[in-house]
């Protein structure tokens, strides 16, 4: 499918974002018609979505930069591509406070109609979050999944799991048990795996 | 017991027999049964005569095969479905499209929904919530409204992609959550390709309100609407508790029930047959539930049990070793000609008349104070126990209709060489029919039996359980060998099956 697109405000700028976020030079060609300028580029289905995902990603990138959350907050080393987005949490409650964990949020093409997936990058000792940092978050799961939800409250649900383990819903049984029975053991490894993996946490002036 | 000791040998010595003489010892057979039943449950001895009677078993039996279904074309159905939600919509003083979805959420129960809306007045409005018609009760609802008002003055900020639209271009449900049109069409878009399985929500975040028809279909053109339709129809379909899509692959027919029940339902068109209330195959005499219970337990534990449980069997005599090719599980070693049980590698002598105890599981009876481990492998022994009967007659089921194709081609060599008319060897094809039919019963007995708990009423069926797989072995063994035995020997054999499976089935209606 080939979409044409006139635009005839802001052409410049446009151009240059879109040529920074997802196209080759060659797909965005340009021609100079009466004063104005028309660009007309080829896109497929796919990109065509990825462009709806990415306007709306840039506005909430945004939102969450300026928000006053420390949970959470973009790394320096955030990819250029809006689809994937490196992040790092940074929990306030033991046995968690003494670290970092890196995040990798990807959102599909079709986003916001389609859930974007989670996955720690940063080893955790935590009965939700498995060996691979895969996790199992209601918000996100394709059955809950609705479009109107932000990637605020899908951060501040991820959050509030990181704080408040649920051991009904385990990924990991064995750490599940051990959480439910031996509170104290399961604190002290958790704490451990802490220490021995977690990235430092920032500066908290910001 | 006498009775059935003379039947045997009287099989064995007479062959022409009268089949009247038959029905009478079947009666007798019968009389036989209820004795146990007395002797084991003295309070029913008033009527356990009844119970266990020819009139009492027929009408059993008329309950369980003359069932009233419809087979019916997809139009006919979404005629039907049409009547109920113009039905439902006046009740509830609504949209039909909105009843619809009041009727998608409560299984097309209208009668359910009358009785609530009967209880209280709050239930109408609750019944609403409930099936994502509105997002709150009534009485909550005056606040949020007039907040919305102010807001619709100017323009609107769309809560999915984020810009700014004219109020024109903004739509939402009755839950006033308002998204611009492009969103709603991709969203709607990308719920029906999913599937839409719980219907299409809102696109807020905790928001339970879902589209009606009629608001989905502004959007969707072209093959994007066909599918919905289809979906919608799979869908109501599915939930309706008086409907069920025919089992057979690629099948539109849609089976319909007045009274849905536990009973044996089979298409017009592709002659598949189901159970019209949980959709498996057919199992009487074991209820949907307990089924269900066996079907999951059997795709756990079945690798353990396949492990454990080899293929083929060695012969107790000579040790050599023996594929089962056919259906009937009284196995003659090819070798050695030693005849012996497939189940319980016995003698076969011991399996010929009334002791047959093949069937019944032995607890072991010093089991109670061991160790959990033991406890454990008892229990897998158990099982083990009833799944090995279970896979050996679905095996045999298997395997004797492959026969049944060969029975076809047998009578019609039969007829080549003119030993006989063709209406005189169709009884073969009857028996066939019949040895399917009563296996499939004795089949779905050991769910039955695994399940059971204890005592006299467990006792007997184990009893008459036994009694008819040692009939069903007779016919399947007389069957494989058709050309050593008379018409009459097989017909005979054929009519104690059918009347043994009854029996058993009888008891089963009733509760």
């Amino acid at each position: 499918m080939f979409v044409e697109i006139s635009l005839f405000d802001q052409y410049e700028e446009y151009l240059d974002c879109l040529r920074v976020l997802f196209f080759n030079c060659s797909q965005v060609t340009s021609c100079a018609f009466s004063h104005r300028f028309v660009i007309c580029f080829k896109v497929n289905v796919k990109f065509a979505g990825k462009m709806a995902a990415t306007r709306r990603l840039q506005k909430e990138m945004m939102t969450i930069q300026q928000s006053t959350n420390k949970s959470y907050r973009f790394m320096e080393t955030n990819s250029t591509n809006l689809l994937v987005w490196n992040m790092l949490i940074i929990p306030q409650v033991a046995p968690y406070n003494k670290g970092a964990f890196k995040i990798e949020i990807t959102f599909p093409a079709e986003y916001p109609f389609k859930p974007p997936k989670i996955t720690f990058k940063t080893k955790i000792y935590h009965p939700n979050i498995d060996e691979k940092g895969q996790m199992c978050l209601p918000i996100i799961s394709p059955e809950c999944w609705k479009p109107a939800t932000k990637a605020d409250q899908v951060l501040c649900d991820l959050v509030k799991m990181i704080h408040e383990p649920q051991p009904e819903h385990p990924l990991r049984a064995d750490v599940a048990e051990e959480y439910s029975r031996d509170r104290n053991k399961f604190n002290k490894t958790a704490e451990e795996f802490t220490k021995k993996y977690s990235e430092k946490r920032p500066h908290e002036s910001r | 017991m006498s009775e059935e000791d003379s039947r045997s040998s009287e099989d064995e010595t007479s062959e022409d027999e009268d089949i009247n003489d038959y029905y009478n010892n079947n009666e007798d057979d019968f009389i036989d049964n209820s004795d146990v039943e007395r002797g084991q449950d003295g309070e029913e001895i008033m009527t356990s005569d009844y119970y266990s009677s020819n009139e009492y078993i027929r009408k059993r039996m008329q309950e369980l095969e003359y069932y009233d279904y419809q087979c019916l074309t997809g139009t006919e159905v979404e005629e039907k479905l049409a009547k109920d939600t113009e039905t439902t919509a006046e009740l509830l003083n609504i949209s039909p499209p909105l009843a619809q979805l009041v009727l998608l959420a409560n299984k097309w129960k209208i009668t359910a929904i009358n009785t609530r809306l009967k209880l209280s007045p709050v239930e109408r409005g609750k019944l609403l919530v409930e099936s994502g018609v509105i997002a709150v009760l009534p009485s909550h609802f005056k606040h949020r409204t007039e907040h919305k008002k102010l807001s619709l003055k100017s323009a609107v900020s769309c809560g999915v992609c984020f810009d700014v639209f004219p109020v024109s271009d903004v739509t939402s449900l009755s839950c006033k959550h308002m998204f611009c049109r492009q969103c709603w069409t991709q969203h709607i878009d990308f719920t029906v390709k999913e599937g839409m399985n719980a219907g299409i929500p809102c696109m807020e975040n905790d928001c339970s309100v879902l589209c009606p028809i009629d608001f989905v279909e502004q959007f969707l053109k072209g093959d994007s609407a066909r599918l919905y339709r289809d979906h919608l129809f799979r869908i109501s379909v599915t939930t309706h508790y008086r409907c069920r899509f025919c089992p057979g692959v690629d099948c539109p027919v849609v089976l319909f029930a007045e009274t849905p029940k536990p009973r044996r339902v089979t298409c017009k068109r592709c002659k598949m047959s189901c159970c019209f209330e949980c959709g498996n195959e057919y199992h009487v005499p074991t209820d949907c539930e307990t089924i269900k219970k066996w079907l999951v337990k059997c795709a756990d534990d079945s690798e353990t049990a396949n492990y454990i449980s080899a293929n083929t069997k060695d012969c107790p005599a000579c040790h050599i070793c023996i594929e089962k090719n056919g259906g009937c599980n009284h196995i003659q070693c090819s070798k050695c000609k030693h005849n012996f049980c497939w189940m319980c590698l016995g003698d076969w002598k011991a399996h010929g008349n009334s002791y047959y105890e093949c069937s019944k599981y032995k607890e072991n009876p010093t089991m109670t104070n061991s160790s959990q481990q033991t406890q454990a492998r008892e229990a897998l022994k158990k099982y083990l126990f009833y799944f090995h009967r279970w896979e050996n007659h679905s095996q045999s089921l298997r395997l004797e209709s492959n026969a049944r194709l060969k029975i076809q081609s047998q009578i019609e060599e039969k007829m080549n060489r003119s030993e006989g008319t063709w209406i005189d060897w169709q009884y073969l094809l009857r028996a066939g029919e019949l040895l399917a039919k009563c296996r499939n019963t004795l089949h779905y007995t050991y769910p039955l039996a695994y399940y059971a708990g204890g005592g006299s009423e467990k006792a007997l069926f184990e009893y008459q359980q036994a009694q008819l797989e040692v009939e069903i072995e007779g016919l399947a063994w007389k069957l494989e060998h058709a050309g050593e035995y008379q018409r009459g020997e097989v017909e005979n054999q054929m009519d104690v099956c059918e009347k043994r499976t009854q029996t058993l089935l009888a008891r089963f209606v009733a509760n």
